[in-house]
């Protein structure tokens, strides 16, 4: 037991500890923020520099490529790599935001729940079915059409819709918490229930929240690249992987290959977070790594 | 299921058309800006304003105005496209029939694939047809769903260019329909030409909402049928003398079905709320392409209808379900 | 006349990775055409894997490791799938434990009992179904022609278990490997299912292999008895001697540990614990007895 902790606590026990798929995942997790950072040194042109005379160049391996364009040039002769990098800006974004308000809407909801049960956790169950019976499509259209499109409106729908992902976990693992010994004694020595829930309940269900929480950003890279694919994200011409690959569509019989990168880029950082998600589960759940 | 059984499960849908209803109309309300004026644009003086408003309800209180609007509901009047001018109920019922046919043909696609995947998993348990549909769905639940339309336009529009990837049907063929139904239209007139090209178009999009489907439904059925051949009346058909693929299909499929529908049932409902973005994806005619127009337009009085009719699509869809449930179940059916 | 069954010195383990348990050391019995052998033993002491050997459906862990089943004169301990399926249903049957959840739920009784007729005696649906019936009748259902159409979650245990026995006498096999038939059942019940398997046994000259731990049921219809301990028979006699004059201490424990109606108030005699881990000494040395044999061979 004492090692566990030894190891959870240290940075480097920490990557000792973790599986190779942990491993995979935190590079490319390393790499999305990297690149986003560093959009504006990584990228060698403005995403937005239109060189009509440069249209629809290939990528470097082609007959006919520009070496200045690595990737190739879209229908504007806007530089296909650097729209991919400015593009993870937005993914990151979307990513770290909607999945942490998800995560707390979710977590607050999902404890409050499992903790003081009752009519609070009768409120909430009957909630999460009504939401889960509702398609999550017709949704995400309400919302965007009250909204109006945009970069909050993506970050909206993906909070309002996917909160029960987080409530109905938490929930249960609170109530399977509170059963457990320590919960008891903590309640003998006197301790406050806030006190139980934020010091004793919460920093067990962490390692579970933390692999949820890197499951939900991969939902919602996908989910801002379909909203910017249908033209309800942020504005048409700012690069996104989604946007991307709706000009790509546009000009698919002239230029397959500017579907083909961010196509890429979407699935790299979603199997990149679902590997994270599960490794860090396996790794930091003491129940499945028993 | 029995007439009061069905009934009964009707009843049951009423709450959540309900709560359709109220989100839609409270939609029209909280929307920012005021709707007349988005109806009737700039220039309008106070008093076109005021009239429309009387003529509209909008004077009348809240809960007057969704009484009428329910009343205008019953009366089949869903108001008019504010991008398209024209009447909701005429536009839905022109897209309604081409999204009911690519989610036919997808989830008939899906059920194929299912039963044949799954049937053949279970019956070569731990041999390579079970490693390699094993692997085959892992891969395709890795993927995110609605990158697979993409894929096929890549795949089978561009690297191997033979199959289209937008439209309908080819815009050469000439076809005077009488409904919006063309592929079974096609098929009854038993015009063929027709009928190949309708079907070349549907395949793709049906198959990239299927494909998704296919991986969880198999899944699920491989397990089932597995868990199923570990019963005693398994083992009582084995000492009948039955072969391995007469009691895999004929003893412990039957059996299996039950929880599978279950559980596809609910990934039914993604089908249909992924047909919006396939749609989107193939270029195709159907209710979800105008969906995304209309929310891109912000024409709230089609959006409104869109989206009562996908909620009636998804309630008729889950009684379907359980109809199919109580009629595979005999513990459920009563005589 | 040459034995029905013939098993000689049946060995048997479940494997499971590298660890293996044997469950059969080296039983040997056989069953004469018509005869009804009864094997009574504890819990787990591998009376169910005989039965399971015999027809062959083994679990998959279980491996007979020694030994051979003789059926009918023809070895049968390791015959092809096709050729076991050819004995099956006609030459041999089952009647399982559990009655309620040997049906299968999705069919009607009518057709799981036509399935096994149409397949190996080759009727059409319209003499399967009136052969049905008759098999119905035999088992003294009531109204037959109603019950085809129920489900199995529509009838009780007692009548499911009816059920299972025609299915099992459908075919006229030569013979039926009975589970601990009555087991699930309630004692009422139970009598008349042992007294309808003794009737059909008698009427149709099937040989029974019956295997319980119930001594009072093997009293009422075997007419001999295998006790069985740890995968061994200790012994083997006709009924009437076993019960009159069991000569094995265990047999004398288990009789006496039987509780006996007629004497209400007698206190329960449980098999004494020397007597437990005396048998138990003697099989772990005959497991050790089998190892160094098997090394002296390597």
């Amino acid at each position: 037991m004492t090692d566990s902790i030894l190891v959870r606590h240290s940075p480097l026990g920490f990557v000792l500890a973790a599986s190779p798929r942990t491993i995979v995942g935190l590079s490319v997790f390393l790499l999305i923020v990297f690149t986003a950072i560093a959009s504006p040194w990584l990228a060698p042109h403005d995403p937005l520099e239109q060189d009509l005379l440069n249209s629809f160049l290939p990528p470097f391996w082609v007959s006919g490529a520009d070496p200045a364009f690595l990737l190739g040039t879209d229908n504007l002769g806007r530089d296909v790599l650097s729209r991919l990098i400015y593009g993870t800006r937005v993914a990151l974004t979307v990513a770290l935001v909607a999945a942490t308000l998800t995560g707390i809407l979710g977590t607050t909801v999902g404890l409050l729940a499992g903790f003081y049960g009752g009519w609070v956790d009768t409120l909430v169950s009957r909630m999460v079915d009504i939401w889960m019976a509702f398609p999550a499509v017709l949704l995400s259209i309400v919302l965007v059409a009250v909204i109006g499109a945009g970069l909050h409106a993506v970050i909206i729908a993906i909070i309002v819709i996917d909160w029960t992902r987080f409530c109905r976990v938490v929930r249960a693992e609170t109530m399977v918490q509170c059963q457990q010994d320590y919960v008891a004694s903590a309640v003998t020595i006197g301790l406050s229930r806030r006190r139980r829930l934020f010091k004793e309940i919460l920093p067990n269900i962490l390692p579970l929240l933390i692999s949820l929480l890197t499951l939900e950003m991969g939902i919602a890279v996908v989910v801002e690249a379909i909203l910017s694919y249908v033209g309800l994200s942020v504005a048409s011409d700012a690069a996104t992987w989604g946007g991307l690959i709706q000009e790509g569509r546009l000009y698919i019989n002239q230029a397959p290959w500017l579907m083909v990168f961010p196509i890429t880029c979407i699935v790299v950082a979603v199997l990149g977070f679902n590997a994270l998600g599960d490794g860090l589960r396996s790794t930091l759940d003491p129940v499945l790594r028993r | 299921m029995t007439a009061a059984s069905l009934l009964r499960r009707l009843m049951l849908s009423v709450p959540t058309l309900f709560g359709v209803l109220v989100i839609n109309f409270v939609l029209l309300r909280v929307v920012p800006g005021d709707p007349i004026a988005m109806m009737i644009g700039p220039g309008a003086t106070p008093e076109d304003i005021q009239n429309l408003r009387e003529i509209y309800g909008l004077d009348q209180s809240i809960f007057q105005q969704f009484l009428f609007y329910i009343r205008d509901l019953f009366n089949g009047n869903l108001g008019i496209s504010i991008s398209m001018r024209q009447d909701v109920v005429e536009l839905i019922g022109g897209r309604l029939p081409v999204t009911l046919e690519l989610a036919f043909v997808a989830i008939v696609i899906a059920l194929v694939g299912i039963v044949g995947f799954g049937i053949t998993a279970s019956m070569w348990k731990g041999h390579w047809p079970e490693v390699l549909i094993d692997a085959f769905s892992g891969f395709v639940q890795a993927v995110p769903d609605f990158l697979w339309g993409l894929l096929f336009i890549l795949i089978f529009g561009v690297l191997w260019a033979f199959m289209p990837i937008f439209g309908r049907m080819d815009l050469t063929v000439e076809f005077d329909p009488a409904t919006q139904f063309y592929l079974f239209e096609s098929l009854l007139r038993g015009d063929f030409v027709v009928f190949a090209s309708v079907l070349q178009h549907i395949v793709l999009p049906a198959l990239s909402l299927a494909l998704p489907l296919i991986a969880v439904g198999t899944r699920l059925l491989k397990s089932s049928i597995i868990e199923a051949m570990a019963q005693d009346y398994v083992q009582l058909a084995r000492v009948k003398g039955f072969s391995h693929f007469r009691i895999v299909v004929s003893q412990a499929f039957p059996n299996a079905l039950i929880p599978t529908v279950t559980l596809t049932g609910v990934q039914m409902t993604f089908l249909i709320g992924g047909t919006v973005l396939v749609e989107r994806i193939f270029g195709y005619p159907g209710l979800g392409n105008m969906a995304i127009d209309a929310v891109i337009n912000r024409d709230l009085p089609l959006i409104q209808g869109i989206v009562l009719t996908f909620a009636v699509m998804f309630i008729v869809l889950n009684i379907l379900i359980d109809m199919t449930y109580a009629f595979l179940n005999p513990r459920l059916r009563h005589d | 006349m040459t034995a029905l069954l013939n098993i000689h010195n049946l060995h048997l383990e479940i494997q499971q990775g590298t660890t293996s348990l044997p469950i059969l050391r080296g039983v040997s019995l056989s069953l004469q055409p018509g005869e009804v052998l009864g094997l009574v033993g504890e819990s787990s002491a591998g009376k169910t894997m005989i039965g399971k050997a015999t027809l062959g459906i083994l679990p998959s862990q279980g491996v007979i490791t020694d030994g051979e089943i003789l059926f009918d004169g023809a070895d049968i301990t390791h015959i092809s799938v096709k050729a076991r399926r050819r004995l099956l249903g006609t030459d041999m049957a089952m009647i399982p434990q559990d009655p309620m959840t040997s049906l299968n739920p999705v069919f009607r009784i009518g057709s799981q009992i036509a399935d096994v007729l149409r397949l190996h005696l080759g009727l059409k649906s319209k003499e399967a179904d009136q052969r049905v019936l008759e098999l119905l009748d035999n088992v003294h259902i009531n109204r037959p022609e109603r019950v085809v159409k129920l489900y199995p979650h529509e009838l009780s245990g007692g009548m499911r278990q009816r059920i299972l026995i025609a299915i099992a006498f459908a075919c006229r096999p030569r013979l039926i490997i009975a589970d601990e038939p009555t087991t699930a059942l309630d004692v009422t019940i139970q009598r008349q299912v042992l007294r309808l398997i003794k009737e059909l046994q008698v009427a149709s000259g099937t040989a029974i292999l019956f295997v319980t731990h119930d001594l009072g049921v093997v009293a009422k219809i075997c007419n001999r008895v295998g006790v069985i301990h740890a995968g061994r028979i200790l012994e083997l006699s006709s009924a009437r001697d076993l019960f009159e004059a069991p000569t094995h201490p265990y047999t004398q424990a288990l009789m006496a540990a039987t509780p006996r109606y007629d004497r209400p108030n007698s206190a329960l005699n449980p098999v004494p614990e020397a007597l437990v881990s005396a048998l138990w000494d003697d099989v772990r040395s005959y497991d050790r007895g089998e190892r160094s044999v098997d090394t002296g061979n390597a």
